[in-house]
């Protein structure tokens, strides 16, 4: 049976505790295992054999129950940044790109709307408005060092669902009210349905970074 | 030095050592050991996550860069954290002025209290 080496084992256990954006998450255990190889050395320079030179590196690091919550609180964290971000650009981008469409012909033809669809529209446009106006406020939160980082976490999963939901399904539902007009559209304007499919991913990108940071934010460290 | 006492201090604590100049991270636990006299025993593990809470903060600037030949992780002090430094110092020279005042024994303290 080989004897694995104490810092490849410290370090496998904490990547095991650990859950988060997977680039940041690297990043944190490169830098831990460097930290315990310069560690390591440190202390055969001082004479000790190696074997015991990372068995005390190992143990000046600290025990992964105790260390493990504080490097998942930066992960929760810089999820809930990009979470924020992707709000910020998305749904402002999604009305600002339909706005422009719209302005440059590709449209339903019938004029005016239904008054049911131009209601859906005022609701999107709301919804939209106020994804950002948290997205702002979830950003600027996760710059603070003692930042709540859980519940922002949480809410900004949650506002991702509920905008996507409700600016997807108000979407949806305003092109079924206005079922000819946006069958036309789609036959007669040629950017009608590339635009419908970003618009469709764009909302899959939003549910799915909301679902991760959710997942993020539900993680329990070892105790 | 008990680890829980450092660790209200630990984030002025970094941003002191880096004054002079960018370090890697262990570079500053060595940094932080060596101007305490070796006093500053908490967990090294505790100060890489302290270090990326700096850099969320924008106190704090990390880069890869090879130092050495190898490839380390660097932190630079921003302007941010500068002044958050500079904050530090004076919030805590007030505080250990007004804890110096009270914990003095009477014998040595001035007649008419701390004005």
């Amino acid at each position: 049976m080989t004897v694995q080496d104490p810092v490849d084992q410290h370090l496998a256990e904490l990547a095991r505790a650990l859950h988060g954006p997977a680039r940041v998450r690297r990043s944190m255990l490169r830098e831990a295992r460097d930290g315990l190889h310069d560690a390591v050395a440190a202390h055969r320079t001082y004479g000790l054999p190696p074997r015991e030179a990372a068995v005390r590196a190992v143990r000046e690091f600290g025990a992964v129950r105790e260390i493990a919550p504080l490097y998942q609180h930066e992960l929760v964290a810089r999820q809930s940044r990009w979470a924020a971000l992707l709000l910020l650009v998305a749904f402002p981008g999604m009305t600002f790109g339909w706005d422009l469409l719209w302005r440059n012909g590709v449209g339903w033809d019938t004029s005016p709307p239904p008054t049911l669809v131009v209601a859906l529209a005022r609701l999107q446009d709301t919804a939209s408005f106020l994804v950002a106006a948290v997205a702002v406020v979830l950003l600027a939160v996760t710059f603070l060092r003692a930042a709540p980082t859980r519940q922002v976490a949480v809410l900004a999963g949650l506002t991702g669902v509920t905008g996507a939901v409700v600016c997807g399904g108000t979407g949806v539902l305003m092109n079924l009210v206005n079922g000819p007009a946006t069958a036309a559209m789609l036959v007669t304007k040629p950017f009608a349905l590339p635009a419908f499919m970003v618009s469709a991913l764009v909302c899959a990108l939003v549910v799915r970074s909301a679902v991760r940071t959710l997942r993020v934010a539900a993680t329990r460290v070892v105790d | 030095m008990r680890p829980d006492a450092v660790r209200g201090h630990l984030d002025g604590l970094i941003l002191a050592v880096l004054e002079d100049g960018p370090r890697h991270g262990y570079a500053i636990i060595e940094a932080l050991q060596t101007r305490s006299g070796g006093a500053l025993d908490l967990p090294t593990g505790t100060v890489y996550p302290a270090l990326r809470r700096l850099e969320r903060a924008a106190l704090l600037s990390g880069t890869w860069s090879t130092v050495a030949g190898r490839e380390r992780r660097t932190y630079t002090l921003t302007r941010s954290g500068r002044h958050a430094l500079a904050g530090q110092r004076a919030e805590w020279n007030e505080f250990s002025a007004v804890v110096d005042a009270v914990l003095r024994p009477a014998a040595g303290r001035p007649a008419g209290g701390l004005s």
